[in-house]
């Protein structure tokens, strides 16, 4: 007999835990405790809400929808917010779609440029860039409109006082829906083409199909059930969009469902909230429906089978149109960030706007005001960043923690269910959130109104979703194995967990932790409903101080936190391409 | 390669005795694992299986894809949970549906091998390696020391300080090997380890694991497809089909006495011939096929039915030209010829009854077109009943 044998029983025995096993009921029950927290956090207010709604009294009473019924501006706003939205969306699921087409199957692709498309919104928060377009498209003042009146009046054309361009218009406002909403299309569109087997559209093209051909009839019904995602999160998005309907919308008197409900609960005392509930309902209708055509569409669709990409597509020469279409993607860039960037850094730098850039007046006043001891703007920016770390952090933990528990064999139903919950609030509107925990949480017995505390559960609950798809991707590319053979040689659910599941799974979070941060700390609908001049958060700053006027420090703090945000963007996308390098994929 | 008494020393904290009774490694009974497929079809992944898998033996799972073979290691493992039945492991029970005993898969004394080899990337090898180790509180001092004797015994000292996705796949699964052995579990599981790997590496490692399982000592369950390394690695193969044991035995029992069709055609290859009995004595059957060619099969069975199915072995066959045609006998026309590495060669013979695979392994070469008798001993065939 050899010496492995002649092992002691005592440790041969599955009783004797001299192994480190002993944490396992402790890492269970907490993975059971935070999915419960998680599910609770998420379907609580809601929950709440809807029987505050149907039974304020606690008997059925819909009192609140015969008022939204009776409010004269009820047809009007529906409209506005309708034709905004679809048209937005339209315009947004044309240009998507084809800027993904250039891009994948043609030589006009931007290349690098072309793949940062999706994320570049992500750079710049909405409202910065919104304010971005305000600076730049006002009538008289505007950017844009001072440098268009200076090259139509030196070729000799007389622009008038107010120059070409009125932001505050249909046309203004479309398209500031397109050009946020496109991200949302492309990045779907996108991905599908780049999944696509091309060797589908080469058949169809070695069978004699042209181009425009084998494009409508082989790629696009191919990509039909992206197409239609990508349309539906378009329409949700849109239905969702705060920053251009407040911003823009509102001086032009152009109606929107989500600004009257932001209004109704911040702007209006005692805040409507019975009205902001029916409205929210509305939002949630809306969507709701979208998501429904959605899972209809998928359902009804023939889908191709998806293969690993086996070669590269050979791209089609665009010929003289190459140039063009570049110049439109590229227009795009410059509508969605640089031009805006480029009022908010111009505008930050005069002492006041005038709408030229005058090197005399030039000052660092309003970067001094804004981080002046003791002003709200450094405390709203302080918070912000805060607020944006810890909901990132804790965002990323809970749901890399569901993720894992509820893949785990076996199968834990409670994590696969708050695995789905966590999900949940991608389909909700930030704005119907943001009610339910006003409703909830704001007065009594909690009185939460306005604190630090309602702000982290709010940017928990609505950046949830990102930070689960982060997880859940970042855990699907790890494959059962490393887990499993983490427990074979004799760790515990939770060590194997540490020590081999979340270093695997860090590139994948750091990311989802980024674009949470990112998202929260330039987040503008929870603020504007949950935030107080007792908390200042950037959000709540800049629309306040957009509502009165002072543009100046506005724009400085755009550039803030637009800075940040790139910046923590930047070092985290070098950070995971130093650690991609460092392993190779196919050893996951 | 180390010495078995430097082997001793590597686990010299490990010197009692174990009491002589004999525990079998492995106690399997009534084991049932059934999967609902998308269709709402119910799969017996697992069907009721009794197994013992003996102390210090290499038992194989054998299998086409879907007969079972990795549900019931996944069960012994832990990793997945089995419906009803219990399973010891050293005497000890570790799964029992009744009493609702399931020790989880960290707590269970079991090494395991994976088919993908489960290197964590995020670790050097010697990380990779150490780590059931430090999961066991091995003390800090001694785990160099047992970290790189089995690096030796498995030929990776070279690399303990890469990380896994520098190795090449036989470098990969050799360290998957020794952090399975290092905490010197009694019972490895091994996942169709090597197919993963290319052929030549793959010889290699099947004789270094066949020598490692002998000189360590430990009982080794192993899951394959592979006939033939199934044949070579073995102590005693089981193949399963759909689900329950077709024939549990040793590798030459399996193979020249296979228990049912289905055995026969998993391993090895097999000509078949149907027909039905003429005549019975003792021991011996005479079996007439539809086109009048009549096989004596020697056969210790009674209870055949009249509706048989009758193999023979490629090897088996001897060849001989031949100008005459006796429609009694087996004969035909070489349609082709494949020459096999070791002077074998392979001859597709079309007959009466088919095309009929013979193996002949010395001899003059036959060219093609000859016509030939095939000529087999009555106790060189198989028989089976028809539906068997």
């Amino acid at each position: 007999m050899s010496a492995l044998d002649t092992r002691t029983p005592a440790t041969e025995t599955p009783e004797a835990t001299s192994s480190r096993g002993g944490g396992i009921s402790a890492f269970l029950s907490s993975s059971r405790i935070v999915s419960v927290l998680a599910v609770l956090a998420v379907v609580g207010p809601l929950a709440v809400m809807v029987i505050k709604l149907f039974f304020p009294d606690g008997k059925l009473d819909l009192s609140a929808f015969s008022k939204v019924w009776a409010e004269p501006w009820l047809w009007s706003m529906l409209a506005d917010t309708l034709i905004a939205v679809l048209l937005g969306a339209g315009i947004a699921l044309f240009l998507g779609m084809l800027f993904a087409w250039i891009n994948e199957r043609t030589n006009a692709s931007l290349g690098w440029l072309g793949k940062t498309l999706p994320v570049v919104p992500l750079f710049m928060p909405p409202l910065a860039s919104a304010i971005g377009w305000v600076l730049l498209g006002t009538p008289g003042p505007g950017v844009l409109n001072t440098t268009a009146t200076a090259v139509l009046g030196w070729v000799g054309i007389d622009a008038g006082q107010e120059g070409p361009i009125n932001i505050f218009s249909w046309p203004g406002i479309v398209f500031l829906f397109s050009v946020n909403l496109l991200p949302h299309v492309y990045l779907v569109v996108s991905a599908a083409l780049g999944n696509l087997d091309p060797a589908l559209e080469e058949a169809a093209r070695m069978n004699g199909s042209g181009p425009l051909r084998t494009l409508m009839t082989v790629t696009m019904p191919a990509i039909k059930p992206a197409v239609i995602s990508g349309a539906m999160l378009a329409l949700a998005a849109g239905f969702a969009l705060f920053s251009v309907p407040f911003l823009i919308g509102t001086p032009a008197g152009i109606d929107n469902l989500t600004a009257r409900i932001v209004h109704m609960t911040a702007n209006v005392y005692p805040p409507a909230l019975d009205e902001a509930m029916v409205l929210g309902l509305i939002v949630v209708f809306f969507i709701g429906s979208s998501w429904l055509i959605q899972r209809r569409a998928n359902k009804l669709s023939r889908h191709s089978t998806i293969t690993g990409k086996t070669s590269s597509p050979s791209r089609i020469d665009l010929g003289l149109i190459k140039w063009p279409a570049r110049l439109v993607m590229i227009g795009y860039i410059c509508s969605a960030i640089v031009l805006p960037a480029i009022a908010l850094v111009f505008v930050s730098l005069q002492s006041y706007w005038s709408g030229k850039f005058d090197l005399d007046t030039l000052s660092l006043d309003h970067y001094r005001q804004l981080f002046a001891p003791s002003s709200n703007t450094l405390a709203a920016l302080q918070n912000s960043l805060v607020l944006g770390v810890v909901t990132a952090s804790v965002a990323l933990i809970v749901t890399a923690l569901i993720a894992y528990y509820g893949d785990r064999r076996p199968a834990s139903y409670l994590g696969r269910f708050a695995d789905g919950v966590t999900k949940l609030p991608a389909a909700l509107s930030h704005v119907v959130i943001a009610v339910a925990l006003i409703v909830t949480l704001a007065g009594s017995p909690f009185g939460l109104q306005g604190t630090a505390v309602l702000l982290l559960l709010g940017y928990l609950v609505i950046y949830l979703p990102q930070a689960g798809v982060a997880a859940s991707s970042a855990l699907a590319q790890i494959g059962p194995t490393m887990s499993e053979a983490s427990l074979m040689s004799s760790a515990s659910q939770g060590r194997t967990f540490r020590k081999v599941v979340l270093p695997l799974m860090s590139p994948g979070l750091i990311s989802g932790w980024v674009l949470v941060f990112v998202l929260a700390a330039g987040d503008l609908t929870a603020s504007a409903m949950l935030s107080s001049p007792r908390t200042p958060v950037v959000g709540f700053v800049m629309l306040d101080l957009s509502t009165s006027g002072t543009y100046g420090v506005v724009a400085a703090l755009g550039v803030v936190i637009t800075l940040i945000s790139a910046t923590v963007g930047s070092l985290a996308l070098a950070y995971g391409r130093r650690v991609s390098g460092r392993r190779t994929r196919q050893s996951i | 390669m180390t010495t078995p008494t430097k082997r001793r020393a590597l686990h010299s904290g490990d010197q009692a005795k174990r009491t002589g009774d004999a525990v079998p490694g492995v106690q399997i009974r009534h084991l049932t694992k059934s999967f609902t497929r998308a269709d709402g079809t119910e799969v017996h992944a697992v069907d009721d299986i009794s197994l013992d898998v003996e102390p210090a033996e290499f038992l194989i799972l054998l299998g086409p894809s879907g007969c079972g073979k990795t549900t019931l290691l996944r069960a012994i493992s832990g990793l997945d949970q089995p419906d009803s039945g219990t399973i010891s492991v050293n005497g000890t029970e570790v799964f029992n549906s009744a009493t609702n005993c399931a020790v989880p898969p960290e707590s269970r004394p079991i090494g395991m091998v994976f088919q993908s080899y489960g290197l964590w990337p995020h670790m050097t090898v010697f990380n990779n390696i150490a780590y059931p180790l430090r999961n066991h509180r091995v003390p800090k001092s001694e785990i160099p020391a047992r970290v790189e004797q089995v690096a030796d015994m498995v030929g990776i000292t070279a690399v303990l300080k890469q990380h896994p996705s520098q190795l090449s796949g036989g470098q990969q699964q050799r360290v998957a090997v020794a952090r399975a052995i290092v905490s010197a579990r009694s019972l490895l599981l091994l996942d169709e380890p090597l197919s993963n790997v290319d052929a030549k590496v793959r010889d290699q490692l099947r004789i270094e694991l066949l020598r490692m399982q002998r000189e360590l000592g430990f009982t080794a369950v192993y899951v394959t497809h592979d006939q033939e390394e199934a044949m070579a690695l073995g102590t005693r193969i089981a193949v399963l089909q759909e689900g329950r044991i077709a024939q549990l035995a040793p590798p030459r029992e399996i193979y020249e006495n296979p228990a049912s069709p289905y055995v026969a055609r998993f391993v090895g290859t097999v000509d078949e011939f149907d027909g039905t009995i003429v005549a019975r004595k003792r021991g011996e059957v005479a079996v007439e096929t539809a086109s009048g060619l009549r096989l004596p099969v020697a056969t210790s069975r009674t209870d055949l039915p009249d509706d048989v199915v009758v193999m023979a072995r490629p090897e088996r066959w001897t060849l001989e030209r031949t100008e005459t045609v006796d429609p009694q006998h087996l004969s035909g026309v070489i349609e082709a010829s494949l020459f096999l590495v070791g002077s074998r060669t392979e001859y597709v013979v079309s007959t009466g009854e088919g095309d009929v695979r013979v193996l002949a392994s010395h001899g003059k070469q036959i060219p093609q077109g000859s016509t030939v008798a095939l000529r087999c001993q009555p106790e060189d065939l198989l028989i089976f009943g028809r539906d068997e």
